[in-house]
Formats: structure tokens, sequence, C-alpha cells
């Protein structure tokens, strides 16, 4: 008996001991190195001081997110839900609310107490507002030219570089009552409804790859605007079969572009090869994060080694992976005559509703292609839409100039995709539509893309 | 002394009042008034009587109750569960009244002894029904749903295994003490199958139930009495060893171990996922500071399930390093107490019983402390007194009240003369 209470005074003086380590890590998480906890990008504490939160508001100034009676609103509801994301003590942040939580506080969550003290003063101030260059009527117009499918549509200002509209559906309604009511079926549905897909998804670029194969090959003067080619419907490259949709016969290369024929671009990809066609990604902007964009993906550049392999990624095929943000830019940088410009979500940070204390660096043209390759590509875009395979994006009075696409993937259906720009003589808008499993771009792509371009051709006065 | 503590628990009630006034038709202070005068007339209950126990017990559990209502209720508000409060207030009351009942109707607790096996073969059928009938929630079958309540029967299975643990113990105690190989030439195989029977039930629940908490928890109670009981530290050594040799096979062959594993190592990796709540937390405990934000200021709202399996972050974010010591101090306390109980009992049941009772709640708190704060991969057992759920409160007081009646019955009435 007295031994087995020795054993037992010993296990409690263990215990007391034991007891007394949680604090160990918790005076470490707490008090002593929690610098890099704080500064982890993750890190949203603070958001909850939502009454002070700025609003989101898009190039007119209209509101795209604000406070009101201490939930966070948003007018256009599902038409901007996966782009702007939400923001709730309940659920946290996702997208732009998420990446933008600190600007929008306008200054960054006390880390310690000194630090507390010092921001005291400051703590009843408003954050800011953030100006974005969506425009909320074509962001509108845009998501219900997706109507019923599963896509994304990107709407560029071609002399500006600006983001006017990017929309994504599947979407889901990022005010707080809906998003309590759908948020058992948003986070288990499938076909991932909160991942914001005009930026962020990643896609097979199909045929809407071409113009840049061509705009390689004329650069490198691999090809010339009197180059022809014959489509027997079939080519042979190594042990490997390339079909094209159809038997063109003799095309020259601008119709090769316009009826996408396969033969054709085949031969170009095979004569750049694997590393010149990396090389003219990178050219053309397709590798690394935007600084205006928060969020938007690199594309992944083709690794394939196989003797097919370039035939197969002029084609848009293989294992290249783009966003698409970078197929509209793509489109904008033909509509400029071959200049580039780095685009831009991001316009303005204001403080109090006046002064504007932040703006994106205003980004410098950069020409990524000669005036006479990019002209030589916007005839051939021109002549797709005149009576090519893009025929359904005609808009009446207005010249339009694109390209379809319909990229194979191993989900079913192939995606339908589209690029283009309008008006071809003075271009104003590029756009950049993909339809998920939807089938062909010409039939089901190019008439959503007429829908975007028509709504913003008419807003302008 | 008791009068002392039972006040300085009960000052808290008085921070129920700065609660804001949001939802007119719950008052809080209704609730904080029911909760203080449960615990005032539990007191005074136990008290009334000729046998009495350690007056440190209660004031000590109602603490960590009342603290721990404070940041429930605040939290339910925050995330809009306004029952939540309520409901943890009316589950103490509850709960309080079961312990009570069980002071004044358990005669004398040395009969639970004669009952040993039914308390094995209740837990175990209670575990093997919720195996088969239950609820399964993440991959785990711990729960039967009766009318829309949820009932974890492992936290009164443990109980069972701990009275039919020490009433066993206390049988083959010296049994137990011959070496490996008996002078006789005998194995101990009574000892051998014990600590079989021990290891593979840990295992089992750990594999088959995916309860890490509860496996590791039997398994320290498991030790920790058999340590004290036999005083065999080389079977206690080669114990650790087999088990920590089982937890390696566990890790090499079981996904859901390792994918557990990688997420204690770093949650970040998978923060989209599984991650998402322990790195909450540690943004929580990032935020607490030495002071903390104060009491329902904090932001450990966002943690998912916080008031079941976080509050004590929720907490550490509120009272900071200081606050959260104080509140580990009324822990070391009440296990101090309880195994003060064990030391001063007269009888080998009773001392072996309350070690266990008490390192029930050593190990269950050190568990879940360890988990929350990231030193040990986070397991779902709760804090005794302060994670919100009544089956884990009326758990918890059924085993305060095991401790009183031993102490009341069999230490505290002799040991007035002198040192036992
Ligand atoms: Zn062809």
């Amino acid at each position: 008996m007295r031994a087995l209470k020795e054993r037992a005074r010993f296990l409690a003086i263990l215990f007391i001991f034991l007891l007394v380590l949680p604090l160990v890590n918790i005076s470490r998480y707490a008090c002593l190195d929690n610098e890099e906890l704080l500064r982890h990008p993750r890190n949203h504490y603070g958001a909850a001081e939502s009454d002070l939160l700025g609003s989101i508001v898009d190039r007119q100034g209209r509101p795209l997110a604000f406070m009101k009676e201490g939930e966070r609103r948003y007018p256009l509801g599902p038409a901007a839900g996966p782009l702007l994301g939400y923001c709730n003590p309940v659920y946290g942040l996702a997208g732009l609310e998420a990446q933008l939580s600190e600007r929008l506080q306008g200054f960054s969550v006390p880390r310690s107490l000194n630090q507390a003290l010092l921001l005291w003063d400051k703590r009843d101030r408003r954050g800011d507002d953030l100006q974005l260059t969506i425009d909320s009527q074509l962001q509108r117009r845009a998501y219900e030219a997706l109507a019923g499918r599963r896509g994304a549509a990107v709407l560029l200002e071609v002399p500006t570089g600006e983001i006017l509209a990017m929309a994504s559906r599947p979407a889901y309604d990022p005010n707080f009552s809906a998003l309590k009511r759908d948020w058992a079926r948003l986070t288990r549905d499938p076909q991932a409804p909160l991942v914001e897909r005009a930026g962020q998804g990643m896609y097979p670029p199909g045929s809407v790859f071409k113009p840049l194969i061509m705009a390689a090959a004329l650069e490198e003067g691999l090809t010339n605007p009197q180059a022809h080619f014959d489509c027997q419907g079939r080519a042979q490259v190594g042990n490997f079969v390339l079909n094209c949709h159809d038997r063109h016969g003799m095309l020259s290369l601008a119709q090769a572009l316009a009826y996408s024929c396969n033969v054709a671009f085949a031969d170009l990809g095979m004569r750049l090869g694997m590393e010149r066609i990396r090389q003219w990604m990178r050219t053309f902007q397709m590798e690394g994060r935007l600084s205006a964009v928060p969020g938007a993906v690199t594309a992944k550049l083709p690794e394939a080694s196989n003797p097919s392999a370039p035939a197969e990624t002029a084609i848009g095929q293989a294992d290249t992976l783009v966003s698409p943000l970078h197929m509209a830019r793509l489109a904008a940088i033909i509509a400029r005559g071959g200049l580039d410009i780095e685009p831009r979500l991001l316009k303005a940070q204001v403080r109090e509703g006046e002064e504007i204390i932040w703006q994106p660096p205003w980004p410098q043209p950069r020409r990524v292609l000669s005036a006479q390759s990019a002209q030589l590509v916007a005839q051939a875009m021109l002549l797709t839409v005149e009576e090519g395979t893009g025929t359904a994006a005609q808009v009446a009075g207005v010249q339009v100039a694109g390209k379809t696409g319909s990229a194979e993937n191993p989900h079913g259906a192939t995606h339908a995709w589209f690029i283009g720009y309008a008006p071809a003589q003075k271009p104003r808008y590029a756009v950049a539509v993909i339809l998920e499993n939807a089938g062909g771009g010409g039939r089901y792509a190019a008439p959503c893309a007429q829908k975007i371009l028509k709504a913003a051709l008419a807003s302008q006065p | 002394m008791a009068i002392v503590t039972a006040i300085i628990a009960y000052g808290s009630f008085v921070l129920t009042y700065l609660l804001p006034p949001q939802i007119p038709p719950i008052q809080p202070y209704q609730y904080g008034a029911l909760l203080a005068g449960s615990g005032w007339v539990a007191w005074l209950l136990l008290n009334w009587r000729q046998e009495r126990g350690d007056p440190c017990l209660l004031p000590c559990a109602l603490f960590l109750v009342s603290v721990s209502w404070l940041e429930i209720y605040s939290l339910g508000l925050a995330t809009q569960d306004y029952a939540q409060g309520p409901r943890q207030a009316v589950f103490t009351a509850l709960s309080l009244g079961v312990m009570v009942a069980m002071v004044y109707f358990l005669g004398n607790y040395r009969v639970l002894e004669e009952y040993k096996y039914t308390f094995l073969c209740g837990g175990l059928v209670m575990q093997i029904l919720v195996m088969l009938f239950g609820v399964s929630i993440n991959g785990a079958t711990l729960w039967f749903r009766i009318g829309g309540i949820s009932i974890q029967p492992i936290e009164f299975v443990k109980i069972c295994l701990i009275i039919f643990l020490a009433a066993y113990l206390r049988q083959f105690r010296y049994w137990l003490r011959l070496g490996f190989v008996s002078k006789a030439g005998r194995l101990p195989r009574k000892a051998l199958v014990m600590l079989g029977v021990g290891m593979a039930v840990a295992e089992l629940l750990l594999v088959a139930q995916r309860d890490l908490g509860m496996a590791l928890l039997l398994f320290g109670i498991f030790i920790s009495m058999f340590y004290v009981t036999t005083g065999r530290r080389d079977i206690v050594a080669l114990t650790f060893l087999l088990s920590g040799a089982g937890a390696y096979l566990c890790w090499k062959y079981f996904t859901h171990v390792q994918i557990r594993v990688a997420n204690w190592l770093d949650p970040f990796a998978q923060y989209e996922d599984r991650g998402y709540q322990m790195c909450q937390a540690l943004f929580s405990l990032g935020n607490a500071g030495l002071d903390g934000t104060g009491l329902g200021l904090s932001q450990a709202y966002r943690i998912p399930e916080v008031v079941n399996d976080f509050t004590f972050v929720a907490l550490t974010e509120e009272l900071g390093l200081l606050g959260i010591a104080a509140l580990i101090l009324g822990v070391v306390l009440l296990v101090a107490r309880c195994f003060g109980v064990a030391l001063r009992a007269q009888d080998e049941f009773g001392a072996i019983l309350a070690t266990g009772l008490a390192s029930l709640f050593a190990w269950q708190s050190l568990i879940i402390m360890l988990g929350v704060t990231k030193m040990l991969p986070m397991t779902g057992i709760t804090l005794p007194f302060v994670s919100a759920g009544g089956c884990s409160l009326l758990s918890s007081f059924m085993v305060l009240a095991l401790v009183w009646i031993i102490d009341a019955q069999d230490g505290r009435s002799n040991a007035l003369g002198g040192e036992g």
C-alpha cells in the first residue's frame, strides 16, 4: 500500500510537469515566435473587422462589393461570384476578397502589443476602396452569354489591356445568406463552382493556339504568305498519324488558319520544333504571374519530347495548358499589330473616397511580333470569321477577326474555344471564350463570343 | 479555502453582464444565473452531508466550466448558433444534478468492485453497438443519434473500463508482480494477457475507429494504473516499446494514419483541405499575444468546429498566454487534488480507482492541449469541463462524483486522525 502510494505520488508529480508542456508551444506561437505565422499569406485575421472594410468598385465606380449593416453585399450576385470571392466570418475569405484583403483593410493587421498600441488611433479609419477595371454591365452580359454551360469568358480592352469582364460558370452567389444556403452543395459539387475559371482555369488550347504558331513560323522565316499546303485529310509524322477534320486540298497560309487545317499546322510545328515553340510562348508572356491580376495562373509549357510532339503541340493538343486570360491576351497582341500590354484587373486603391494612394504601374507596350507578321495573322483571323470556321461570330455592321478551337481532352466532348477581336480595322475589344466539353468551337463558342463582343460594341457611346 | 475558491470561480459570472445584448430572446444572465445557481446548490448539497470529499474538487471544475461557458456562449453568438450557450448551461446544470444524485444514492462505492465484469461487458457492448449502429462523421463511427441528440458512448465506456481495471488490478496485484518467468518456472500469463488486451483495444480503436485520441487516452490510463498498482517498470517499458512499434507499423501500412501525421507536421501543405482547421487554429494562437484580445473579442470562430475541438485555442486567443496559464493551473490543481484523493484512500481499490480517474483527467487534458497546440497530432477528444458537449460534461462530472465519493467514504473521514 505504501509503495503503491509512492508510485501514485510520483505519477502525480509527473503529470503536473507534463500538463505545463502545452505552454511551450503556446508561448512560442502566441508571443515569442509568431512573426512568420502572422505574416503568412493565408492569414486573413482582421478581415472580420469588416465594418471598416473598404469597397470594391468597377471602372465607373459602381459597387461590386461593399459593407452594409455588418454584412458584405455583392450586387452582381453570381455574375461576379467566382471572381470576387466572398468575405464573411463563417466561411472566411476567397477570390479577390482574400487576395486584396490587406489593401481593403487599409493597413496590415496589428502584429503585437506594441504595434497594436501604435495603430490604435488608426483603428476607426475605414479601409481603402479598390477600383477594378471590370465593367459591371459587361461582366453581367458575359456571364449571361455563358448561360447553361460550364466555362469562362474574358473581355479585354485592346488599347489599354484592361480587363472589362471575367466571367466563369458554374458560379455561386457570394452574398452570405445564399452562401449559407448553398454551402454544402457548393463544396461537394464535382463541377467545382467555387473555382474561378477565367484567370485560373487550365485548358488545352486546341486550335486557338494556331495564330501563335503562324506568327512564330512567319517571324522565324519558316514560311511566307505565298506558301501553300496540300491537305489529304491526314498526315504521317513519324509513327504518329494526325487527322484533319476535312480533306482541305490545296490551301494558302491564311486559308490554313481560316479553315483550321491540322495538316498544315503540324507541318509548321515540325519546322519550328519544341524549343522554339516554348520560346515563342514565353515571348507571348504566357509564363509567369501578372502583377495586376491577382491569382492568375501561369501557363504550362509543353514538355513532351517524342518525335511527333511539335506537330501535336502546334495544333494545341499534347500537354500544353493555358487559361482563357492567356488566349485573350494573344488575341489582343494580334489586334494591336504585335504590341503586348500586360492585362490589368486592378485600377486604383482609393483612400477616403478621394485620394488615389496606389495604382499598378502603367504598363509599357512591348513589341513581341513584327507589324508585318501580326498583320498577316490578323488578315487570316479576319478570313476565319468572314468565311472560315468562325462565321458564327459575325456582328452586323462590324468586322470581327477571330479563331475557333475544339480542344480534345480526357473529360469527354471537346472544349469549344473562340478568341477574337473587333472591330477588325481599329480594334477596341478582344475576347476569349471557352465552353467545357461543349463540342466544336465554331458552333458553340463563336456565337457566345459574338454576344459578348456585340454587347461591348453597343456599350461604347 | 473552499469558499474563497468558489467566490473566485463565480466572480467570472459578473462578466456575463458585459456580453452585448444582441439577441433579445436569449438573456445571457438568465443562463449565467442557472449555471452559477446550480453550482452553488450542488456545492451546498454536497457539503450538507456528513461525509465530505475534497473541498477543492468542485470549485476547480466550476472554475473551468464557467470560464469556458463564457467562451462557448460568445462563440455561439459569432457563429449564429444562439442555442449553443444556453444548451451548455442546461447541460452543466443537469450534469451537476447527476453528480449530486450519485453522491446521495451510491451507498458504498466498494460495491462497484463486485460488478467489475458487468462494467467490462457493458462498456464493450456499448462500444460494439456504436460500431455497428452508430452514425459516421468524418469516417469515424462514434456517435448514436437519438431524437436529434448525439451521444458518444465512449465517454461512458471509458469510465466503465476504469472501474473494471481498478477492480481487476486489485484482484491480481500480487500476481502481476511476478517476473516474466516466476520461480516456479511459469509465465505470469495474466500479466501478458492483460497487456495484450490493453494494447489490442487501443490499436483497434486507432485503426478500426480512426480514433487516435481515444486510443492514446485509454492506453495512457491503462499504463498509469498498471504502473501504480504493480510497479513493474520493465513491463511498462516493454509496453511502450511494443506500442511504439505498433504505431510505426500503423503509420507504414495505413494511409489515413500517414495523412494525419503529414497534416500534423505541416498543416499548411493541405491548407485548402485537411489542414484548414489547424491553420486557422495556429493563426488564432498567433493573434493571442501575452494578454489576449479579451473575452468575446477573438476571431476564433473562424476555426471550424471550434467549440468542440478548439475551445482551448479560442480561450488562449482571448485570455492570452497569461490567462491560459491560469486556466492550465486550474487543470493542474484539479488533477493534483484527484491524486490527493488516491493518496488518502484507505482501501486499495479506492486508491487505484482514484488514480485511474485522476489520470483520465490528466491524460485527456494533456492529449488535447498538446494536440491543439501542434505538439501532437490533432485528435477529436474533448478537454474535460472546457469543451462544449453534453456527453463530455456529464462524463466529467460523473468522474468527479466518483472521486468525491471515494474521498468522502474512504479518505478524509478516516485520515483526519493522522497520516494513513
Ligand atoms: Zn486539313
